[in-house]
């Protein structure tokens, strides 16, 4: 690296002060080989910008988020690539990233949320479209209607839904709608917090092994799941970790038996 | 095919050696590299969020790029 080599970086990034632009251009102008550098520079550019963009639009987003350490806050959104962005997923993870020769991305990739537990991270990733706004039209009007769909999306996924067994403190049930995941049956029951935050309580009939409650954070979010009798169970949302723990340990009670 | 497009094919094959590459640079131009040209932070920015002047910034931007300029002489 020549010494002027900074210079012609700043003038290509276009940070250069006026002053320092035009010096940098008239020994430009003056001299070929300080071109073809400058040239050799430049040319780079491109592919560094497509490495990034490449990086972030195989990226499991959600997944990603959720690997940020607590710790580490979510930046404003810059530079947007496949709906997510570096800084949005914050600096020290994406510099953690490479500093660790993409282990982390490995791991990401190919451990244990593939599979089976991929489910949850689709619904943290479908959970980010939420806001506080999300649920606020959406109240029972009728109670005899929502039984009667609670019913009807308990049958897809084999559990009895109803509207006592999901009641839980400290949260307001707001709706329940049927999804699938891989083509297999997902309900999920909305709830809102005293400031209208979404929490969501999920089922799907995957026939996973009996597991116990399993609590851990995803980013932003806590998440809360157990397995019994072929259908796995997801409590999530932007809670303390033990707050989603005790919901989800209020649920379990009332759907072992079913 | 175009220039263009033959450009871009070009880009593409030669971004994956960039992301080795930059896997590879001294951790202290990597994490330069990645706020500058993978968040889009300002000389400014980048200097304050890591506690370094501006011209180590560019500097450190400066050895990445010749780093991986290299690469594309050597395709």
């Amino acid at each position: 690296m020549s010494p002027e080599d900074a210079e012609l970086v700043g003038l290509i990034d276009n940070e250069l002060d006026e002053d320092a632009k035009r010096r940098v251009l008239m020994r430009l102008a003056e001299d070929e080989a300080l071109r073809k550098r400058y040239e050799a520079l430049r040319d780079i550019g491109p592919s560094i910008t497509a490495s990034f963009k490449a990086l972030l639009e195989k990226a499991p987003s959600s997944r990603l988020r959720a690997a940020i350490p607590p710790e580490v806050a979510p930046r404003a959104t810059y530079w947007p690539f496949a709906g997510i962005t570096l800084r949005g997923l914050a600096a020290g993870f994406a510099i953690g990233l490479l500093a660790a020769g993409a282990a982390a991305w490995v791991a990401l990739s190919f451990a244990p949320h593939e599979g089976k537990e991929d489910w949850q991270a689709a619904v943290v990733e479908y959970m980010e479209l939420y806001t506080n706004e999300t649920f606020a039209f959406d109240d029972i009007i009728d109670p005899s209607v929502e039984a009667k769909k609670l019913n009807a999306i308990g049958q897809r996924v084999g559990a009895t839904l109803t509207p006592e067994d999901l009641a839980v403190p400290g949260l307001r049930f707001k709706m329940a709608q049927m999804l699938s995941y891989d083509g297999v049956p997902l309900a999920e029951m909305a709830y809102v917090d005293g400031q209208g935050a979404p929490v969501l309580f999920c089922i799907i009939a995957n026939g996973g092994a009996d597991a116990p409650t399993r609590s851990e954070r995803r980013g932003d979010y806590s998440l809360t799941s157990w397995s019994h009798a072929g259908r796995s169970y997801l409590v999530v949302g932007r809670l303390p970790e033990q707050q989603t723990t005790d919901l989800a340990r209020t649920l379990e009670k009332r759907f072992s038996k079913s | 095919m175009s220039v263009d497009g033959v450009q871009m094919v070009e880009t593409n094959i030669l971004a994956a050696e960039v992301l080795t590459a930059i896997i590879g640079l001294p951790e202290a131009q990597r994490e330069t590299l990645v706020l500058v040209y993978g968040e889009g932070y300002s000389y400014a920015e980048a200097a304050r969020a890591l506690g370094i002047p501006i011209g180590t910034v560019m500097s450190r931007l400066a050895a990445a790029r010749s780093s991986l300029a290299r690469l594309k002489e050597g395709s």
